[in-house]
């Protein structure tokens, strides 16, 4: 039964890891994606450059966010990918599975707002997310030593 | 006759030399030699460094000689003859060396110790269980402290439980940037990993953060819940149960984690928790309605508070702001980089709701206060995201670049708020030091908008530029901690004076003030926060670093430990937190909106804080951890309140006292005398002092008189006051 259990188990993780690896999208990204759903200004920025970069590759299977990008944005490198936290706003009728399916993770932090800390090179799938009502990123937190 | 005459020339320089040595007190001829043997080792380095000092006169202070030697003086105290400045070592032993001048002393650093502060708000008293509390003990105990923070030591002293030392208070930590195959990752979170066991915390000794050389949250932890009773640094609620949550700093969706990961510690030991936030950002609309303020303002409620730093921009000039009229239609400032090696600044505007407004962004020359680069007006309104390129050439030299930056612009209207937001992102590639700025100009016939600079890495500034506005420090309070309508933002209150521009009991000078944009007061209270010592980790990195002085090193379980000074709104915070979980012990159903109940008929009052409160500078007032306690316990109703301090107040402690007993004095006066009488009338002590100043104290020495309550008497030309004392020995 466990080793059953760990067969269906595996399956499954290979089967999210497969669909997350077939994720592509048109290229050159279009800036107007970003209008599709509300964001702060700082997030505009990060899909500007983020365009920016995406777009000088063919496939975004092979785009790699540059150490000056993670650096600006002060990104998150978790493993292979280089992941943003942003803050959602969203709306009863949220399919967390849009996030399974890029490999993303969340904490529920209340009912209409979630923390989410999302991979970077899949920014145009979040862009697509339905009942998304807003996508906040804020960084430079300083503290507060005088 | 050379010689001769070369003889006199250096008996004389030898004399004068001598002359000016014997006017410079011992600290400044310290400085002086530590100043030659860092030239010695800087060969050849031309730095000097300027020092703060007292000039003493013979005579009348000699403003115009002070001048002369490029003095920065603060302040005159003509009746005394002398002047607090600062001045460049190099000068010293010149001005020093002039016929007027009768000494000059290096000022030396004055620390308060968290036993000062907690004697100001009040705090010993609900510790002790003093008076209507009748021995029952508020330090917090049965209540969660959460610290989000970086630079932790798990094991230092300070995080101890007091009844037995061997074991500590911290329940849970949670390090945000590091995973572990060792420790697993937090339920509900998805990164970093999770210690919740005492062995765990032990064996793990620090976070993953401590590759800075700071230590904050070991400092901020500690004001808070600072256990070390056998030292005298121990924090506001020293029985409390503490969470951790080491930082991974990169936005605000980790700080709601981290808020979110302390509550439901909380709820799950049925608990009520207070969180400190000694942190913040100048990113975002200031007004309450950024996503973060509103899941703070969600998360909080019956047990649940957040704390968090009003800022430490008080002093900065990185706002500027305008009311739009037909009259009144242009707002044009520039930036100010902070570090002329990187010029990088960050802008961000937001208007009114649903007022349109107009920006443009130029290149301007000082000399002739000419525009050498001017781009369109473009309308906020408009969705807009580009990159434009400011570029100044030579007037004579043909395409030779003077100045050339990249700036980014997005511009467009908030769904949280409905107000235009234009941020300007510029980097300065090429452009000389002094005389050529980058501005931003404003436009608009109605509404008000307000515009933030990063304060990191630049300010706004008219840059003297006629016709071009300065910027300021209204407003000045950060995301974060200093906007929310729910949160509890803390400016910094000056326990013990470290400069002539920040005396006692005032406003420390850089607690950031309000108004918000929606206008309301910010901050909410004020508690200690100049130079208050607390624990420091014990790393090679954080003890060998000059970012602060030590204040006590002592060996707890066979290994040597810290404690340091560190001042900001980053220590008032966690203090003002430490004082609400003692208040929470009391009633754990406390709200934010029962706690600004408690501020308004409890605080602090004097000539300070004024009697209108809340105000943009102290909310309202100076928290008062006894009033508050019996407020929430509801043994004093509004009335019964102790008075406000006024600024002739003595306080007299330790009380009881073993002996040796202080008089603090919280105000100015002359002619002081201070008498004690045992209760059958007998004079036991008295003894004349002269002036005095605030934060001044006189010790005396009881150690002969008998156990009992003696009458401290004292009396000046504006202060007549009597203090039971109570000789416990």
């Amino acid at each position: 039964m466990r080793k059953f259990l760990g067969i269906i188990l595996s399956l499954v993780i290979l089967a999210s890891c497969a669909s997350v690896k077939k994720i592509d999208y048109q290229m050159p990204l279009q800036v107007s994606l970003v209008k599709q759903i509300k964001t702060n200004n700082t997030f505009r920025m990060l899909w500007f450059d983020y365009i920016t970069e995406a777009n000088q590759y063919q496939s975004i299977k092979n785009y790699t966010p540059s150490e000056k990008f993670i650096a600006h944005y002060s990104l998150v490198k978790e493993k292979k990918n280089v992941i943003v936290p942003l803050l959602l706003q969203i709306d009863k009728d949220f399919d967390y599975k849009q996030l399974d399916n890029l490999g993303a993770s969340y904490s529920k932090t209340s009912d209409e707002i979630i923390s989410v800390r999302f991979p970077v090179k899949y920014l145009p799938s979040l862009l697509q997310m339905k009942n998304v009502s807003y996508i906040e990123y804020q960084n430079n937190v300083e503290l507060r030593l005088y | 006759m050379k010689k001769l005459f070369l003889l006199s020339f250096s008996l004389c320089f030898v004399a004068l030399f001598s002359m000016a040595q014997s006017k410079l007190s011992n600290s400044m001829r310290l400085k002086l030699l530590e100043q030659s043997e860092t030239s010695i080792q800087k060969a050849n380095s031309q730095e000097s460094q300027k020092v703060e000092a007292f000039i003493h006169f013979n005579g009348d202070v000699d403003l115009a000689l002070l001048e002369r030697y490029n003095v920065e003086v603060h302040s005159v105290f003509h009746d005394l003859g002398i002047v607090t400045a600062y001045i460049d070592l190099s000068s010293v032993e010149a001005l020093a060396a002039e016929s007027s001048i009768k000494e000059i002393e290096a000022s030396t650093p004055m620390y308060t110790r968290l036993d000062q502060a907690r004697k100001i708000a009040h705090v010993d008293e609900i510790h002790r269980g003093d008076g209507s509390l009748n021995n029952v003990q508020y330090k917090g105990k049965d209540v969660v402290v959460g610290v989000y923070d970086v630079g932790f030591q798990y094991t230092h002293a300070a995080f101890r439980d007091p009844e037995n030392t061997a074991n500590t208070r911290i329940k849970r930590v949670w390090e945000q940037s590091t995973k572990s195959s060792k420790y697993p990752v937090p339920s509900g979170f998805n990164y970093g990993f999770e210690l919740s066991t005492q062995s765990q915390i032990f064996e793990r000794q620090y976070d993953a953060r401590l590759t800075d050389a700071i230590g904050h949250g070991s400092h901020v932890a500690g004001i808070a819940v600072g256990g070390d009773m056998d030292r005298i640094y121990y924090g506001a609620a020293p029985q409390a149960d503490i969470v951790l949550v080491s930082a991974d700093m990169t936005s605000n969706a980790s700080v709601s984690d981290a808020i979110k990961y302390i509550f439901d510690y909380a709820t799950s030991v049925g608990k009520p928790a207070v969180v400190n936030l000694s942190m913040g950002s100048h990113s975002g609309p200031h007004d309450g309605t950024s996503t973060l303020d509103r899941l703070m303002d969600n998360l909080q409620g019956p047990g649940r508070i957040i704390v968090g730093s009003v800022g430490n921009e008080g002093e900065d000039k990185f706002h500027a702001s305008r009311s739009f009229s037909e009259q009144d239609s242009i707002l044009k400032t520039t930036i100010k980089f902070l570090d002329l090696s990187y010029k990088y600044s960050t802008i961000d505007i937001w208007g009114d709701v649903d007022k349109d407004f107009e920006y443009q962004v130029v290149l301007v020359q000082k000399t002739n206060n000419s525009l050498l680069y001017a781009s369109p007006f473009y309308k906020a309104s408009v969705d807009t995201s580009m990159s434009i390129k400011p570029v100044a050439y030579h007037s004579v030299v043909a395409d030779s670049i003077i100045a050339d930056a990249k700036v980014s612009i997005v511009a467009q209207k908030n769904a949280n708020n409905n107000k235009y937001n234009v941020t300007v992102k510029t980097y300065v590639t090429k452009m000389p030091n002094y005389g050529y700025y980058i501005g931003v100009v404003i436009k608009a016939k109605e509404g008000t908008v307000h515009m933030w600079a990063d304060d990191y890495l630049s300010g706004l500034s008219n840059n003297n530029i006629t016709g071009w506005d300065d910027g300021d420090a209204v407003s000045s309070m950060g995301e974060i901690g200093g906007t929310g309508n729910r949160i509890i933002s803390v400016g910094a209150l000056v326990s013990r004076a470290y400069n002539s521009s920040n005396p006692y009991n005032h406003l420390a000078g850089f607690s950031s003030k309000g108004p918000t944009p929606d206008g309301r007061v910010k901050p909410d209270i004020t508690a200690p926060g100049c130079y208050l010592i607390s624990a420091i980790p014990n790393t090679n990195r954080v003890v060998k670093s000059s970012t602060f002085d030590e204040a006590l090193n002592f060996t707890f379980n066979g290994e040597t430990q810290y404690y340091a000074y560190m001042q900001g709104t980053s220590m008032s915070s966690p203090f003002a937190a430490g004082v609400i979980a003692t208040w929470l012990q009391a009633d754990p159903t406390l709200t934010p909106e029962r706690l600004r109940e408690v501020f308004a008929k409890t605080s602090i009052r004097d000539e300070f804080t004024g009697n209108i409160c809340p105000n943009n500078d102290f909310g309202y007032g100076k928290i008062n951890a006894n009033a508050g306690l019996l407020y929430v316990l509801g043994k004093t109703t509004a009335n019964d309140i102790v008075d406000a301090e006024s600024a002739n107040s003595i306080i007299v402690y330790p009380n009881p006292s073993a002996g040796e007993v202080n008089v603090g004095f919280l105000g100015s006066d002359s002619n002081i005398n201070i008498s004690i009488y045992s209760v059958d009338g007998k004079l036991v002590y008295s003894q004349s002092i002269g002036n005095v100043l605030p934060g001044d104290s006189e010790i005396i020495n009881l150690s002969n008189v008998n156990n009992g309550v003696y009458i401290v008497r004292v009396q000046g030309e504006n202060t007549l006051q009597s203090h039971r004392l109570l000789i416990s020995k």
